[in-house]
């Protein structure tokens, strides 16, 4: 059960924690009071109600903390790229068709959701503020579509495009937080999108890299200054 | 006054079981949560429970009374009373309006 109450924020925890436990001493919970504690954490997160909540969350210093979207977006990214490397320089076949991809395509699957929430997460942490509705549908988008892609033919090409959408829309929000100009936006969705072109028979494949890249190096900047600096007023 | 409960959404209507069961005296959470089924016939999870406890003591219309003893125990603020009782007296506004339209459309 404490397993359970650690899903919420640990301000909600000292506040309510010791009650909540009381209350479930009281009378076993059912399965349905599991759901509902569940679905109570994810409130608590996305809107705190604890009086001063807010400010707290934003004065606090916890580099390491602040640092982890950044250096999870890095790790995504890797992975991606090894993904991507994996069948890139793996050898064409000598007939006509698609090169064996072998873990390349769960490496890459799993990487792009990693990016991908890592980011929000990061976006959030640099606004000092809770999670909105557009974040959180964006992440449930972003890891629904990898379980639909990993079904097989036909969900792998929709999970796949649903999963490029998610990330340039990400990139781009997270590239606008961060003050960037409207260029390297576009320049960044682009190369996100590229992706699409990608293809396992040739050497289209390294068309996917620049996501890769773009999370390396969005990561890095993430992981080196995850709050703004006060003269740069945030999105 | 009523808007301050109907702008909870989802958590409207235990908030406004929850001041209605307050205000008759204080509660402890688990006291709360068994008159609700017991009273209101709503079963609330805990999650639910303490959600709508966390938003009421927000708005200052429940608050802890001060004590060392856990669990603590909630009561209902001036400002809680008014709100319940103003939004008691617009959903009984909003039942006879209905139940006036009702009649209308029999009789016609």
């Amino acid at each position: 059960m404490s397993a359970l109450l650690r899903l919420y924020p640990r301000a909600w925890r000292e506040r309510y924690g010791d009650e909540l436990m009381a209350l479930l001493e009281d009378r076993q919970p059912s399965p349905l009071d599991l759901v509902d504690l569940v679905r109570g954490a994810f409130d608590a997160r996305l809107h705190p109600q604890l009086p001063g909540a807010q400010p707290a969350k934003s004065e606090r210093k916890d580099p390491m903390s602040d640092r982890l979207p950044g250096v999870t977006a890095i790790g995504g990214g890797l992975l991606f790229l090894a993904g991507v490397a994996m069948v890139g320089l793996a050898p064409l076949p000598s007939f006509d068709g698609y090169r064996e991809t072998g873990l390349a395509l769960p490496a890459i699957l799993l990487g792009l959701p990693l990016i991908d929430v890592a980011l929000i997460s990061a976006a959030v942490r640099r606004r000092g503020g809770a999670w909105g509705r557009v974040d959180t549908w964006l992440a449930i988008f972003a890891v629904g579509s990898t379980a639909v892609s990993l079904t097989g033919w036909p969900g792998l090409m929709l999970g796949f495009l649903t999963l490029i959408a998610v990330t340039a829309t990400v990139f781009a929000r997270y590239l606008r937080n961060a003050g960037a100009p409207p260029l390297i936006v576009a320049v960044a969705v682009a190369a996100t999108i590229l992706a699409v072109s990608a293809n396992t028979e040739d050497d289209r494949i390294w068309l996917m890299a620049p996501i890769g890249l773009l999370a390396v190096v969005v990561g890095l900047l993430s992981a080196l200054r995850p709050r703004p600096s006060a003269s740069v007023e945030p999105a | 006054m009523s808007s301050a409960l109907e702008s909870l959404g989802r958590f409207a209507r235990p908030a406004t079981q929850i001041l209605a069961i307050l205000g008759q005296g204080p509660r402890i959470p688990a006291a709360l949560r068994g008159e609700l089924r017991a009273r209101c016939g709503d079963d609330i999870g805990p999650g639910t429970l303490f959600g709508t406890l966390a938003r009421l003591e927000r708005r200052g219309l429940v608050e802890v009374v001060p004590s060392p003893a856990v669990p603590r125990a909630y009561r209902i603020t001036g400002l809680g009373a008014d709100t319940l009782e103003a939004q008691l007296a617009s959903m009984t506004g909003r039942g006879r309006r209905v139940q006036g339209a009702l009649t209308r459309s029999a009789v016609a």
